[in-house]
């Protein structure tokens, strides 16, 4: 009977995964302008991170790269929880999440 | 099979990610930036990682996110602005995508090899809370106090001028006695 030859899935596909879902994060704070959608996209980039992590310790058998994912999610909540403070405080002021009118210390 | 699982999740995850960044109404970004937390959440358990992908589950997918709705729906009208970046801006992104997916292309060309099979105490809570608790229990402790002060800091900035300026007070006084108002013509009606 001849064997199913599905393709067995290995670091480098995660590693792939991670890198692609990074490059989308980091196109979304690059090019889009609303500061909330920036935010949703940096932690699309933490998450990719997390994803190359645990296929490292997947790979190495070793339990470092969870512990390491968990802080990752702590400092990720943290940095929500402020950001997004910052960003009520800021539309209070402005009316407006847009970057583009937050730029008064660039001129 | 777990190589099947892993392209559909994988697809579903990389489709669900470019429309969180393409989408231009913030709300429907924050539910596909869920969706896409829930098939990584999966790729998580595909790699024995069973308690962090319960943890995407409950704290990305559920805390953080709410929390990001939440505040969408708190700042309402979002009025869309047309053009955006300038023509700087596109270049440096077209590099980005240049050198990233230059990364993609050399990490798809080796490493293919397949993980090798895990014991089956691997990812087990007990393993990880062993290292957590022992190894890195400093860093552990660090992270309870960065959390207590996140909370006060986005408690304090997000903080309405409770005892501020007498015209702060004022205002709260006119709208107290407006949602009074507001009140008895509820209870009228």
């Amino acid at each position: 009977m001849p064997e199913l030859s599905l393709p067995t899935v290995g670091l480098g596909h995660y590693l792939s995964l991670s890198a692609a879902l990074f490059t989308i994060g980091m196109l979304g704070v690059v090019f889009r302008r609303n500061a909330l959608i920036m935010f949703m996209s940096i932690e699309l980039m933490l998450t990719a991170v997390n994803l190359s992590f645990l296929a490292f310790s997947r790979a190495r058998l070793d339990h470092t790269g969870h512990v390491f994912v968990l802080f990752v999610l702590a400092v990720a909540a943290a940095e929500a929880a402020v950001g997004l403070a910052i960003l009520v405080e800021l539309f209070r002021k402005r009316d407006s999440v847009d970057v583009d009118d937050f730029r008064e210390l660039m001129e | 099979m777990e190589a099947l699982f892993f392209y559909l999740f994988a697809t579903l995850a990389v489709l669900a990610a470019l429309l969180t960044v393409t989408r231009r109404d913030a709300v429907t970004s924050a539910f596909w930036l869920i969706s896409c937390f829930l098939c990584v959440a999966a790729l998580f358990a595909l790699l024995n990682a069973h308690f962090i992908a319960i943890l995407q589950i409950l704290l990305y997918a559920g805390a953080i996110m709410v929390l990001f709705l939440f505040v969408i729906m708190f700042l309402g009208k979002d009025k869309p602005k047309q053009g955006g970046g300038s023509r700087a801006m596109l270049a440096v992104g077209f590099l980005v995508i240049l050198g990233l997916g230059a990364t993609l292309a050399r990490l798809l060309g080796k490493e293919t090899a397949a993980f090798e099979a895990a014991p089956a105490s691997f990812g087990a809570i007990e393993r990880v809370s062993e290292l957590l608790l022992s190894r890195y229990l400093f860093a552990f402790e660090m992270t309870g106090l960065l959390l207590t002060v996140a909370v006060i800091g986005a408690v304090h900035l997000a903080r309405r001028e409770a005892h501020g300026s007498r015209g702060a007070k004022a205002r709260a006084d006119a709208e107290l006695t407006r949602l009074k108002a507001r009140g008895g013509e509820g209870v009228d009606a």
